[in-house]
């Protein structure tokens, strides 16, 4: 069998021992933004929707229960679907439904807002029209002047 | 169970069956949206009933999202020709001036003409108010702002 000498050896230790350190660092690195970033979801969560994360952790825990009991009502006797992936299902309907909300939010807002440019824009025609009427009856009378 | 670097422990009722707790912490964290969604009655479904209910949200919002964007289309053409007549009856306001001093000019001198003097007066004095001096309309500045998430 190849076997490299005592000094090849001993590099070839150094960078595998170097490189363990680095890719464990890089790992506790990018757990460390993850961590950050779920935390901070859960702060701006809280408060773009003004609740306290007291009150968010126990919505958690009743929806965590609810979904438990759920589960295991259908599912955990048998066990055909896995708790995480029914919370992950269950969460797509949701999504979905979200959406939805959101959207028919979304097109009522907008609908407002066109109904309230279509009047802007009547309102603008209208006194434009008010003006020429009066300008043109004042260039009959001057004789165009103006 | 521990949810990010500041520390949010939850304690569930039941002893939550799952080997993996950071993952599961870490899809709360983006799911957090729609708790509010989860309905109590979930209890009662079967999953395909959740499957199909998905199915029929998904067509419905395909088909607002339609409708959506072609009015949404709509808008930004409305918002369009909005700005443009404002802009046109403020270029004319500016020479509107002049046209109210004529009136008057007309008036001292009593000529009959087929309008009623104070009122075209009043009403040219209110354009150049309005297109003029007030600030700019709200209705323009305001914009739909979408949340963003």
């Amino acid at each position: 069998m190849f076997e490299p000498d005592l000094k090849v050896q001993n590099y070839l230790k150094l960078y595998l021992f170097s490189l363990n350190v680095y890719l464990n660092l890089m790992k506790k690195i990018k757990q460390i933004t993850f961590d950050i970033t779920q935390s901070r979801r859960i702060k701006n969560y809280a408060q773009k929707k003004k609740i306290k994360e007291k009150d968010l952790l126990l919505k958690y825990q009743e929806v965590m229960h609810v979904l438990y009991v759920a589960w295991k009502k259908n599912y955990g006797e048998t066990e055909e679907i896995s708790f995480r992936n029914f919370i992950l299902s269950v969460m797509k309907y949701a999504e979905f439904t979200f959406r939805l909300r959101e959207r028919i939010d979304d097109l009522e807002k907008i609908n407002n807002h066109v109904g309230i440019l279509r009047d802007a824009l009547e309102e603008y025609e209208r006194d434009y029209s008010d003006i020429i009427k009066i300008e043109e009856i004042v260039k009959d009378a001057d004789g165009g002047l103006l | 169970m521990k949810i990010g670097t500041t520390v949010f422990t939850l304690k569930f009722k039941d002893k939550i069956p799952c080997q993996n707790e950071t993952i599961l912490a870490s899809d709360l964290a983006y799911y957090l949206y729609y708790l509010d969604v989860i309905p109590k009655e979930l209890v009662e479904w079967k999953l395909d009933e959740i499957y199909k209910k998905r199915a029929e949200d998904e067509a419905e919002f395909n088909a607002k999202s339609k409708v959506y964007s072609k009015l949404f289309q709509e808008y930004a053409l409305i918002r369009l020709k909005a700005n443009e007549l404002y802009e046109r009856n403020r270029t004319v306001a500016l020479t509107m001036g002049i046209l109210r001093q004529e009136l008057i000019q007309l008036k001292e001198e009593g000529k009959d003409l087929p309008i009623d003097y104070d009122k075209a007066i009043e009403r040219i004095e209110y354009f150049i108010y309005r297109y003029i001096t007030k600030k700019q309309d709200d209705r323009l500045v305001d914009q739909i702002v979408f949340e963003e998430r």
